[in-house]
């Protein structure tokens, strides 16, 4: 590989069985050692319109996307109309010429390979679902890389279907590879055992080594992944997942699997997340473990259903009316997915409240190449749930009685002795309905008490890069990927930069930030959102304000470009 | 053996005296010992309103949650714990109002849940004002001309919901009333009882001497709760006399039964302390 990375598109009409492509391709390349990066752009429609999938294929991680390309699959004529010019000297564009006429169009300093695919596919294959895989041979042809990978990926991924299906990809696989003309750079096998996989999946996977045994969702993209993921391993894993009538519902169901003790999740994007939020007071108020996770995407209202933003930070934290009782976790690596997704059960069951993880969809629905994740340290807390005989020796049992934490030993339903009311209105130690002013005073600093008891607990700011910088860039969720990178550029060009990303925004470690903040010669804000949401956040709970702000909400992701012009002008 | 006393709270219910609500109470109670249920097995699930109240003084597990949403919570909980005896209740604002688009859908889930609506014809709880089951015609503060739609009518709305057991009882013969809801909570599936619950405060015609000379019950004229049709035309008698009693009765699976997690554990009993996911990430490798 001559650049250390590869940088491909795959554009087409949406049913064009892009994504099915692409991930056989990813695969080959994730198999054989290397660390690939993909993100997938449609347009909210199961037909037409002019999808594409971006994969960064390298020796190293790369986590985020760049507006380049070395090699295209045009499925269409769009494709190549709105990308060839990010097409790099030396770059191919394979197409057929028989369904994409050309004329009139700037191929900018593409080599065009034109390959009859629907012809071969029709003619030496009998299947017109083949021509994408004779594109895909092609590609590996043009960047030299050998097809034995590709060939155990598809015997791995059709396994449940045909011999016939997986020899038929092989044939095609190996037409296209055959007629791409043979360049100079080859791509050789490496060693290394990787998951790929999205946000979405690392979050699902944290979520079921915690224990998670029931999902009440309603689908929302792009959180629906984490729904249809649970699904599929409902049965294995015993997790009851219900897709409910609504929001609302799906909510509810989660409030009450965690009151009978069962560690419950529910997933969903803003809209969605609105209607959740009298669940999120209620949670709160009685105490209530369960599990919130918001996959952003832009808004407000419908907004851009299938594209990216970071713009829910207020939402998650003022969710529900009254003071905010939660936690909010904000995750900005596929790493921190992981872990956040299984720390998110231990902490709503260690304080007893709802816990809200938010991240976009850049992230959640972009895909990583990662090592299998560690998870041999982590360990499932379940905090002040008593055992019958601990219960046996209380004399009168008070679900919420005051103690130095705020943290009140929990019973759930079964459990002989511990019967009580968990009751949204205003109550006394025992859970009864009660009015008086002094009860709710201390009532009130039992429940919020519990957040600062928490801060301990929870993913401090994490600096990446060195300590002393001329610049630091603030930010949070997958900005954080575009940050590093766009840090790592500027670092080799001898520029001293680094990044702080916020991985808690609620309760707020104003202490640590502020220290961090207080240390740097110059802050710029990056954020996927119009009004520097987390910017505000630091300034609110620091009286740091950060005056110079990179902010994108175009619904498109953050790339290091962009950061680095926006730094320059 | 559970005996009342077991089920007597520490305080007492502060609804209006003369409110229908006291004798479902006692029904409620009575049913839950007739049936020698522990108390820690049963969890009842009330929304907001004065009927909600209920949970408050039965000692059993309980959550008092939102408008509308005793149903999605008490699915949470039994499919949580299928061990679990499970009721919701609330009004007739919270079921056949705010909560009717969970009312319909649990209907048709057929999870094995006992819902008592507290019928009142009214919204006591917020002073008087008319609810979805009021009759066109009535009034209150928020309808001083007069209510113009028609009233939900809820049984024959549960009837098309695939509800497999549907009663209608009266708070003025808690005889019948227990026996109703012991049939229900016993019935493995979703059981709904509308229960005539007179306001004594806001509701002037649907008073308990309204009802008295009114409600005859089914069982009385033996009427067959296996047939549906006939259910059905059962429900739309209103006037001079009005049925009380099951109007319709079958068998089906319960939700929990099908289920293919449920069918492997109790998710509420299952070891959680070292979940292996060393397959699931070896199958994104």
């Amino acid at each position: 590989m001559n650049q250390g990375e590869l940088n491909i598109l795959i554009g087409g009409p949406a049913g064009a069985g892009i994504e099915k492509t692409g991930r056989l391709m990813t695969l080959s390349f994730v198999r054989s050692g290397y660390y690939v990066f993909g993100n997938v752009e449609h347009m909210s429609l199961i037909r037409g319109g002019n999808n594409f999938l971006r994969v960064r294929v390298g020796e190293a991680p790369h986590e985020c996307h760049v507006e380049k390309i070395n090699v295209m699959i045009a499925l269409d004529k769009t494709t190549i109309e709105e990308h060839a010019n990010e097409v790099v000297e030396g770059g191919v564009i394979i197409y057929d010429g028989e369904n994409i006429r050309l004329d009139g169009i700037d191929t900018g300093k593409a080599k065009m390979l034109d390959i009859p695919l629907k012809n071969l596919a029709n003619e030496e294959l009998e299947n017109p679902v083949m021509a994408n895989t004779i594109a895909l041979g092609a590609l590996f042809g043009v960047v030299g890389f050998d097809l034995k990978d590709f060939n155990e990926v598809v015997a791995k991924v059709f396994a449940h279907k045909s011999a016939e299906i997986v020899k038929l990809n092989e044939k095609a696989a190996k037409i296209g590879y055959e007629l791409a003309p043979k360049g100079d750079d080859t791509i050789e096998r490496k060693d290394g055992k990787n998951m790929f996989l999205m946000g979405n999946d690392a979050f699902t996977l944290g979520a079921i080594k915690a224990g998670c045994k029931f999902v009440g969702a309603y689908p929302m993209t792009p959180s629906s992944t984490v729904l249809h993921m649970m699904a599929k391993w409902s049965k294995d894993y015993g997790i009851v997942v219900k897709h409910t009538e609504d929001e609302i519902a799906a909510a509810g169901s989660i409030v009450g699997a965690g009151y009978a003790g069962v560690r419950a999740l529910t997933c969903t994007s803003g809209g969605g997340f609105a209607l959740m939020t009298e669940m999120v007071g209620l949670a709160g108020m009685l105490e209530v473990p369960c599990v919130f996770v918001n996959v952003m995407r832009p808004g407000p209202a419908t907004g851009q259903p299938t594209r990216t933003e970071a713009g829910d930070l207020r939402q998650a934290i003022h969710s529900g009316q009254g003071d905010p009782i939660k936690i909010v976790l904000v995750p900005g690596t596929v790493q921190d997915c992981f872990e956040m997704g299984f720390e998110a059960f231990n902490l709503a069951e260690k304080y007893q409240l709802p816990v809200i993880v938010t991240y976009d969809k850049s992230l959640g629905e972009g895909y990583f190449t990662v090592p299998p994740f560690e998870d041999d340290e982590i360990k499932v807390d379940r905090g002040k749930l008593l055992t019958q005989s601990e219960l046996d020796k209380i004399d009168t049992y008070q679900r919420y009685l005051r103690t130095e934490d705020g943290i009140s030993p929990r019973t759930i339903p079964g459990m002989k002795g511990g019967t009580h009311r968990a009751t949204s209105d205003e109550h006394n130690e025992k859970g009864e309905i009660f009015e008086g002013a002094e009860n709710r005073g201390l009532m009130m600093e039992k429940r919020m008490g519990k957040l600062a008891e928490a801060l301990e607990d929870l993913p401090g700011p994490k600096v990446w890069g060195e300590e002393e910088a001329d610049l630091t860039l603030v930010t949070w969720n997958s900005t954080t990927l575009a940050c590093k990178e766009a840090a790592d550029i500027l670092v080799n060009e001898g520029r001293k930069v680094n990044v702080i990303q916020i991985r808690t925004a609620y309760p707020f470690h104003a202490k640590e930030v502020a220290e961090l903040l207080g240390k740097a010669k110059k802050l710029v804000a990056v954020e996927m959102n119009y009004t520097a949401q987390m910017a505000g956040l630091i300034a609110e709970n620091t009286g740091i304000k950060i005056d110079e702000k990179i902010l994108k909400y175009d619904g498109r992701p953050m790339t290091a470009q962009y950061i680095i012009e926006s730094l320059k002008v | 053996m559970t005996e009342m006393k077991d089920l007597q709270t520490s305080d007492r219910p502060n609804w209006c005296p003369g409110c229908g609500d006291h004798g479902i109470l006692i029904a409620m109670k009575q049913a839950i010992v007739n049936l020698d249920l522990a108390p820690e097995n049963v969890v009842i699930s009330t929304g907001i309103g004065c009927g909600s109240k209920i949970n408050q003084w039965i000692e059993t597990y309980g959550i008092a949650g939102l408008h509308g949403r005793s149903l999605p919570i008490a699915m949470g909980v039994k499919l949580a714990n299928p061990e679990l005896t499970v009721i919701a209740s609330g009004g007739d604002g919270d079921g056949y109002g705010i909560g009717m688009g969970h009312f319909a859908n649990t209907m048709r889930r057929n999870l094995d849940i006992t819902y008592v609506v507290q019928d009142n014809q009214i919204y006591g709880l917020t002073l008087g004002q008319t609810s979805p089951t009021s009759e066109k015609g009535a009034k209150g503060p928020s309808t001083p001309h007069g209510v113009i739609e028609e009233p939900v009518n809820p049984i024959r709305l549960a009837l098309s919901s695939h509800c497999t057991f549907v009663a209608r009882g009266f708070a003025g013969d808690m005889a019948h009333l227990t026996m109703l809801i012991e049939a229900a909570i016993k019935h493995r599936g979703f059981s709904l009882i509308d229960v005539f619950q007179p306001c004594v405060t806001f509701n002037k015609v649907n008073t308990h001497e309204f009802f008295r000379k009114r409600v005859y019950k089914l069982e009385d004229e033996r009427h067959d709760t296996g047939d549906l049709v006939k259910a059905f035309e059962k429900a739309g008698e209103w006037g001079d006399r009005i049925p009380i009693g099951i109007f319709y009765q079958t068998e089906k699976p319960s939700y929990h039964d099908e289920d293919v997690a449920l069918k492997v554990h109790n998710p509420a009993k299952a070891d959680i302390s070292n979940v292996d996911v060393g397959g699931l990430m070896e199958s994104f490798m």
